[in-house]
C-alpha cells in the first residue's frame, strides 16, 4: 500500500472512532471486565437497555474494560455531550432507573456519582476536551462536582500499560486507532528491525512477567538466532494469586498487546504469535479471538500486514491450569501437547523453544509497552522511572486495603503511596506488611513500605516485582502466611526435580509444626537450610524463589516465630490452640458485635459485659478482628 | 594447545561436547548422581551432581550432567555451598525413602552417614525415587509405553492403560533402575511386570521350544529386517551397524 493510502486508511477508521468515542447526544457506558461482571456489571448493561426503551431516552449503550477502581464496580460512565463524562460507582440494576429517569430529566443525578472527566488525554492522540466538544446538551449538574484528576486513586498515576482500559470499546478497532493506536506498527514497518530493536533496547524496558531480563536484549537474541521460523509468545498464565492486571489489559485494550506482538514480530523476523493464555480467562479468549479477526479483516495482522511484504498471525492457546506453565520452557512444553514441566535452560528459548525454533515469550505487560515506546521514542520511556527501572508498573492491588484495584505507576513511587495514597490506606487493622512478588515474592515490614519500586530495590530486600501486591493488615500472622504461600508451591510444584518436590513438602511440614504449636528453636535453622537448597538447586523459577516468602517472614518478623515456638502464643491471634481471647471489659461498649460472630457461642451476655466462655471458644479468632473498638485481644493461653 | 577446564582447582583437558560430570569422572573425581545415566540423555532432575561455577559461566551452582565443558570454566565439586545444598538433598530423599539401599550407598559416598543410623533399621523395600531413567529409557529406546503421572509429591511413574500393550519387553527400564524397584519376571510364557500392571508375550524357539525374547520384539526385528533387504549387500559389520541403528530409533 502507498504511505497515502495507507494515511487515508488511519484517516476513516480514526474519524470513525471518534465518533463512536464521542457521539452526539448521550452515550453510557458500562464496564464489563471481569471485575464488572463479578460485581454484577452484566444485570446493569441489561437493565440499561430496557430503561432506555421503557423510558424512551435516546442514549447509546457501550461496553468498556477495567479502569482499575475494582472496588466500584459495576462502574458506569456517562458521556453528555458538550458536558463531560461522569463517573458512578455500584451501579446495580436497582439504580438504573434512578440514574436514567434523571438524565431524562434534564439532570446528571448525584447518587453513586464519582467524579467528572473534562478532558481526555490519550498517551497517544491529541487531547479532548469534553466539555467542549459540540454544541452540547443542556442537563442539570450538581455543583462542587470532583475532577477525576483529584481523585487520589487516580492523581498518583500513569497511565501507559493501561491507557486504553476502561475508555475504549475492547473491540472496537478504530476506537482503539483514534486513540492513537497502530500508529507505531505503521511507523515500526518503515524501520529497519535492527533500529527497533535498538529503541527497545535503549528505552531500559524490562520484562514484567518477574525475572526483569532486559526485552531489547531478548528480543535481539531472538533476532541472531539461526532459523527461518520463529515465534514470539504472549505469556498471559498469570497464575500468581491475586494477581490479575495482565488480565484487565487483555479484557481492556487487547490491541495494544496484539500491536505490540505484531511489531516484536517483525523486529525479530517471527511469521507467529501465540497468546498462551490461562485457562480461567474465558472472556479474555473470546475479547482476544474478535480483536485478533477485526485486525485481521482491516490488514493490522494476517497476510501482508499494511499490503506489505510482513506477515504475521497471532493464536490464542488455552493454559494448561498449572501455575508452572507459567514458566516459559514448561510453558513452551504445554503448547508442544507435552506434560508442562520445565526443563534446564540453556538452551533458552531465544535460541531453542518452540518446536525448537527461536521463540522470544514476553509478558503481556512488556507487550502494552511496545506501542508506546515505538511511537514516542525511548528517550520518552527513559525518563520514567529509576537508575535501572524504567516506566511505569501496573499492580493488581488486594488484601487488606480500602480500595483495591489495578493501578499504574511509575517506576520510583514509594509502595506506601500505593498503598495509602492511591489505594486509601489499609483496613481498619492498620498496615502490618505488604506482599510483593507472589509466591516467589516476599514480604515487606512497614519500616520497608516506604522504599521505592524497582527491580533492583525489591530484589534487595527479599521481594519481587512479578505479581500483584497484597496487602496484609496487623490481624494477620506471619507464620500462617508463610504457610499459605508454601502450601500453594506444594501444590503447583510440578515434581519434576527433587529439592522442590521433597523439599517445599519438608519446609510445609516444618511450618506447620510451629503454627500447630509443636515447633522447636532447632526449626528455624533447618528452614533456612531447607530454604538455601530450594534457592540454589531447584530446575526452575518455581522451586528458586519458593523459599522467599518465608525467608522474608523469618527476617523480618522472627519475633513472631519465636512467640509460636517458644510460648506456643500466635500474637496476631489466628493460629488455633495458641492463644486465647481476652475481652478488655473496661474499655468494652457492650456492642455486642462479638457475640453474633463468634462461631461456636462461647460469648454470652451477663450483667458484667461480656463472657467469653474459655471451654467453648474454638480459637476462631472472630470476635478480636469485629470489635470496632480492639477491646478483645489474643493473649497467651496460660496467663 | 589442549582446552582446559578447572575442577577443584586441577587443570583437566576435555572433548569438544563434553560435560563437566564426565571429564570429573573420567579423572576420579567423585560427584554422586542419581537421574544420571550414560546410556540415556541428561535430565537434571535431582540435581545431586551440583557443582559451583567460579568463572566462565554464571557464578552458583549448576547440574554438570547438564553443563558444558568449555575453555576457562572453573569449578569446584566440593565447596562450602555445594557440600551444604547436597547434604539436604539427600537428607530429603533418605526422610522420604529411609530403607533404600542404593540411596545409602550415595549417602555413605557423600559421607552423609551419621544420620542414616537414626533413621532406619534393616533396608529390604525398595522404592522408585523417580530419578526418571525408565522413563527416558523408554521413550529413548523403546515406545515411550511409561511416563510420569501426578504432579507434585504425589508424581509417580505409571503406564496409562492402552499404552500396555504397546510394550516391547525390552527391559531398559529394568536395566538402567538405580533401585531395582523395577523389574520384570518371567512366568510361562509371558513376562511380566507388576510394578506397572504390564505383560509380554515370550516367543518360542520353533525348534528347541525354548523362550529367548518377546513376541513383539521380535516382531519389530523382522519389521525392521524387511525393509532392510538392501542391507544384505552390505558387509556383515556395516550391515550389523544400520540394522542397530534401525532398531534402536
Ligand atoms: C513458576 C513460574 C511462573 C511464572 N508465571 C508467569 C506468568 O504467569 N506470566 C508471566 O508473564 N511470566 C511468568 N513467569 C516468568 C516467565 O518464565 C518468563 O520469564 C516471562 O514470561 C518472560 O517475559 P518478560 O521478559 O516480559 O518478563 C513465571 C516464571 C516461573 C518460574
Ligand atoms: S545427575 Fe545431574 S541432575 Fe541428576
Amino acid at each position: 500500500m502507498e504511505q497515502d493510502t495507507i494515511s487515508a486508511k488511519y484517516n476513516e477508521l480514526k474519524e470513525k472512532g471518534l465518533l463512536s468515542l464521542y457521539p452526539k447526544g448521550i452515550k453510557i457506558t458500562v464496564g464489563m471486565s471481569t471485575c464488572g461482571i463479578v460485581a454484577g456489571a452484566d444485570k446493569t448493561y441489561e437493565t440499561f437497555g430496557q430503561g432506555l426503551s421503557d423510558l424512551n431516552l435516546e442514549a447509546r449503550l457501550t461496553k468498556t474494560g477495567c479502569l482499575g477502581l475494582c472496588e466500584e464496580e459495576p462502574l458506569v460512565y456517562i458521556l453528555v455531550e458538550g458536558k463531560g463524562r461522569y463517573i458512578y460507582g455500584r451501579i446495580g440494576p436497582g439504580d438504573v432507573y434512578a440514574l436514567l429517569s434523571g438524565l431524562k430529566n434534564k439532570k446528571i443525578p448525584k447518587q453513586n456519582l464519582l467524579c467528572k472527566v473534562r478532558e481526555d488525554k490519550p498517551l497517544l492522540g491529541g487531547a479532548v476536551n469534553i466539555e467542549e466538544l459540540k454544541q452540547g446538551i443542556e442537563l442539570f449538574e450538581p455543583p462542587g462536582l470532583q475532577d477525576i484528576k483529584a481523585l487520589p486513586f487516580f492523581a498518583r498515576q500513569m497511565k501507559i500499560a493501561t491507557r486504553n482500559s476502561g475508555l475504549i470499546d475492547p473491540i472496537s478497532l478504530e476506537e482503539y486507532v483514534a486513540m492513537g493506536g497502530y500508529e507505531a506498527l505503521k511507523k515500526a514497518l518503515l524501520m529497519d528491525p535492527e533500529d527497533i530493536i535498538e529503541t527497545v533496547m535503549l528505552s531500559g524496558l524490562r520484562g514484567r512477567g518477574g525475572a526483569g531480563f532486559p526485552t531489547g536484549a531478548k528480543w535481539h537474541l531472538t533476532r541472531q538466532s539461526e532459523g527461518k521460523e520463529k515465534y514470539v509468545i504472549c505469556n498471559a498464565d498469570e497464575g500468581n494469586p491475586g494477581a490479575y492486571m495482565d488480565r484487565s489489559i487483555l479484557e481492556g485494550d487487547p490491541f495494544s498487546v496484539l500491536e505490540g506482538m505484531t511489531i516484536g514480530g517483525y523486529a525479530m523476523g517471527a511469521q507467529k504469535g501465540i497468546i498462551y493464555l490461562r485457562e480461567e480467562y474465558p472472556l479474555a479468549a473470546s475479547i482476544l479471538n474478535e480483536a485478533i479477526k477485526r485486525a485481521m479483516d482491516q490488514g493490522f495482522l494476517g497476510e501482508h500486514i499494511l499490503g506489505g511484504d510482513f506477515s504475521f498471525h497471532i493464536e490464542v492457546i488455552k493454559g494448561h491450569r498449572a501455575y508452572v506453565c507459567g514458566e516459559e520452557t514448561a510453558l513452551i512444553a504445554s503448547i508442544e501437547g507435552k506434560m508442562g514441566e520445565p526443563r534446564p535452560r540453556p538452551p533458552f528459548p531465544t535460541e531453542k523453544g518452540l518446536h525448537g525454533r527461536p521463540t522470544c515469550i514476553n509478558n503481556v505487560q512488556t507487550w502494552a509497552y511496545v506501542p508506546p515506546i515505538i511511537a514516542l521514542g525511548h528517550e520518552w520511556f527513559r525518563s520514567i522511572g529509576t537508575e535501572y527501572s524504567k516506566g511505569t508498573k501496573v499492580f493488581s492491588v488486594v488484601g487488606d486495603v480500602q480500595k483495591s484495584g489495578v493501578v499504574e505507576i511509575p517506576m520510583g513511587t514509594p509502595i506506601g503511596d500505593i498503598v495509602n495514597g492511591i489505594c486509601g490506606g489499609p483496613g481498619p487493622w492498620g498496615l502490618k506488611a505488604v506482599e510483593m512478588g507472589g509466591p516467589g515474592g516476599g514480604f515487606l515490614p512497614v519500616s520497608l513500605v516506604n522504599m521505592p519500586v524497582s527491580y533492583e530495590g525489591l530484589l534487595e530486600v527479599g521481594a519481587a516485582l512479578g505479581a500483584g501486591l497484597v496487602v496484609l493488615g496487623q490481624n494477620r500472622c506471619m507464620v500462617d502466611m508463610a504457610l499459605h504461600f508454601m502450601e500453594f508451591a506444594v501444590k503447583e510444584s510440578c515434581g519434576k526435580c527433587l529439592p522442590c518436590r521433597e523439599g517445599t513438602l519438608e519446609i510445609l511440614r516444618i511450618l506447620r509444626d510451629i503454627a500447630e504449636g509443636r515447633g522447636v528453636l532447632a526449626d528455624l535453622r533447618v528452614l533456612e537450610d531447607l530454604s538455601t537448597a530450594l534457592k540454589y538447586a531447584s530446575l526452575c523459577g518455581l522451586g528458586q524463589t519458593a523459599p522467599n516468602p518465608i525467608m522474608s517472614a523469618l527476617k523480618y518478623f522472627k519475633e513472631e516465630f519465636l512467640a509460636h515456638i517458644s510460648h506456643k502464643f500466635c500474637p496476631a491471634g489466628v493460629c488455633k490452640g495458641l492463644f486465647r481471647v481476652k475481652i478488655d471489659r473496661y474499655n468494652c461498649n457492650n456492642c455486642g458485635e462479638c457475640m453474633i460472630v463468634c462461631s461456636n457461642q462461647a460469648i454470652s451476655k451477663t450483667n458484667n459485659g461480656y463472657d467469653i466462655d474459655v471451654i467453648k471458644c474454638n480459637g476462631c479468632g472472630n470476635c478480636i478482628y469485629i470489635c470496632p473498638i480492639k477491646a478483645i485481644k489474643p493473649i497467651r493461653n496460660e496467663d | 594447545m589442549a582446552k582446559t577446564i578447572s575442577i577443584d582447582m586441577r587443570e583437566f583437558e576435555f572433548d569438544a561436547g563434553e560435560t563437566v560430570l564426565s571429564v570429573a569422572k573420567r579423572n576420579g573425581i567423585f560427584i554422586p548422581t542419581l537421574c544420571y545415566h550414560e546410556a540415556l540423555k541428561p535430565y537434571g532432575a535431582c540435581r545431586l551432581c551440583l557443582v559451583e561455577v567460579l568463572e566462565g559461566d554464571k557464578p552458583g551452582l549448576h547440574a554438570s550432567c547438564l553443563l558444558s565443558a568449555k575453555q576457562g570454566l572453573v569449578v569446584l565439586t566440593v565447596s562450602d555451598l555445594v557440600l551444604k545444598v547436597r547434604g539436604v538433598l539427600i537428607q530429603l530423599l533418605l526422610k522420604r525413602y529411609p530403607k533404600e539401599k542404593s540411596l545409602m550407598d550415595i549417602a555413605k559416598a557423600c559421607g552423609i552417614e551419621d544420620s542414616i543410623s537414626t533413621l532406619t533399621g534393616e533396608h529390604q523395600e525398595k522404592a522408585c525415587l523417580l530419578c526418571g531413567r525408565c522413563v527416558r529409557a523408554c521413550e529413548e529406546m523403546g515406545r515411550s509405553v511409561i511416563g510420569f503421572v501426578s504432579r507434585g509429591s504425589e508424581r509417580a511413574v505409571d503406564a496409562p492403560i492402552g499404552s500396555h500393550k504397546e510394550c516391547l519387553g525390552c527391559r531398559a527400564c529394568e536395566n538402567v533402575c538405580p533401585t531395582g524397584v523395577v523389574r520384570f519376571s518371567l512366568h510361562d510364557g509371558v513376562i511380566k511386570n507388576d510394578l506397572w500392571d504390564i505383560t509380554v508375550d515370550m516367543a518360542v524357539c520353533p525348534i528347541c521350544g525354548r523362550s529367548f525374547a518377546t513376541v513383539p520384539l521380535i516382531d519389530k526385528v523382522k519389521t525392521e529386517l524387511e525393509a532392510l533387504s538392501e542391507a544384505i549387500s552390505m558387509c556383515p559389520a556395516c550391515r550389523r551397524a544400520e540394522l542397530l541403528k534401525r532398531i534402536c530409533v
